[in-house]
């Protein structure tokens, strides 16, 4: 499994076929091969989807005899959780700055 | 998957002073990280940018608009950022909401279309007949890799 080069999830779910190979492994774990057959595209532009997947964390693949299998991976969920988590944090940020002005000025009240 | 924000706090303040504080730019600068740059204007149409700590995938500029105004009761604005100058993968509504309670204002915020690319996110949740099981799915594999 290869570290994630590139991190840009939303790219990664950006695209039609991508967001389709990945609803196909929900299913189940398949095969390159199987998944280029489901796909009326070159085998080159399939193996470039899979790739980005896998970069943006996606998928994993791992081999099984002469066959590379996908699979579903969380990785990439993770960091679409990470961003949400990160502005959750921000606006939590907000709240309190807000909280602690108004009681350091409760003077000026309307 | 969680796909917004929803923070609310109770403020034994007026709306009116609750208001003030999200609008009137000689407030929000003493307590707010945003609205630094320029006076902030409560009018739609009104764009302002404001930079944070980048993160992968974003060089953290902040770039806003106020889209809705009615005073003492909602203000909201799009904030949208990305990778790189022009390029604009973020694209997410703000909403602050005041709701009068008795002693004070229950202040809501909403942050909400983490969507990427324009919908990318939304479209591959929303995309019909399959979101059910792909999410429960998901669900059991976040469960394990934790």
């Amino acid at each position: 499994m290869s570290t994630p080069s590139d991190p840009d999830v939303f790219l990664a779910l950006a695209d039609p076929q991508r967001r389709e190979i990945l609803r196909q492994l929900t299913g189940q774990p398949a095969s390159i091969n199987a998944i280029a057959d489901r796909f009326p595209i070159s085998r080159p532009a399939i193996s470039k989807h899979i790739k980005l997947l896998e970069a943006s964390g996606f998928i994993r693949i791992s081999p099984q005899g002469r066959e590379r299998i996908c699979h579903l991976n969380a990785g990439g969920f993770d960091q679409i959780r990470a961003w949400m988590d990160y502005f959750e944090a921000y606006w939590h940020t907000q709240f309190m700055q807000l909280d602690d002005y108004l009681k350091n000025h409760p003077e000026e009240t309307k | 998957m969680k796909n917004e924000i929803h923070l609310e706090q109770f403020y034994p303040y007026p709306v009116a002073r609750i208001w003030e504080c999200l609008t009137n730019p000689g407030i929000l600068r003493e307590w707010s990280n945003l609205n630094k740059t320029v006076p902030f204007e409560a009018r739609v149409g009104f764009t302002w940018t404001e930079t944070a700590k980048p993160r992968p995938g974003w060089d953290g500029n902040m770039y806003f608009e106020v889209l809705e105004v009615i005073p003492e009761q909602k203000l909201v604005y799009s904030f949208r950022g990305g990778p790189e100058p022009g390029v604009l993968n973020l694209d997410t509504i703000v909403i602050w909401s005041l709701v009068h309670q008795e002693g004070g204002t229950l202040l809501k915020l909403d942050h909400t279309g983490f969507t990427g690319l324009r919908g990318a996110m939304t479209s591959f949740m929303m995309e019909k007949g399959w979101q059910k099981s792909f999410f429960r799915r998901l669900e059991v594999l976040l469960n394990q890799s934790v």
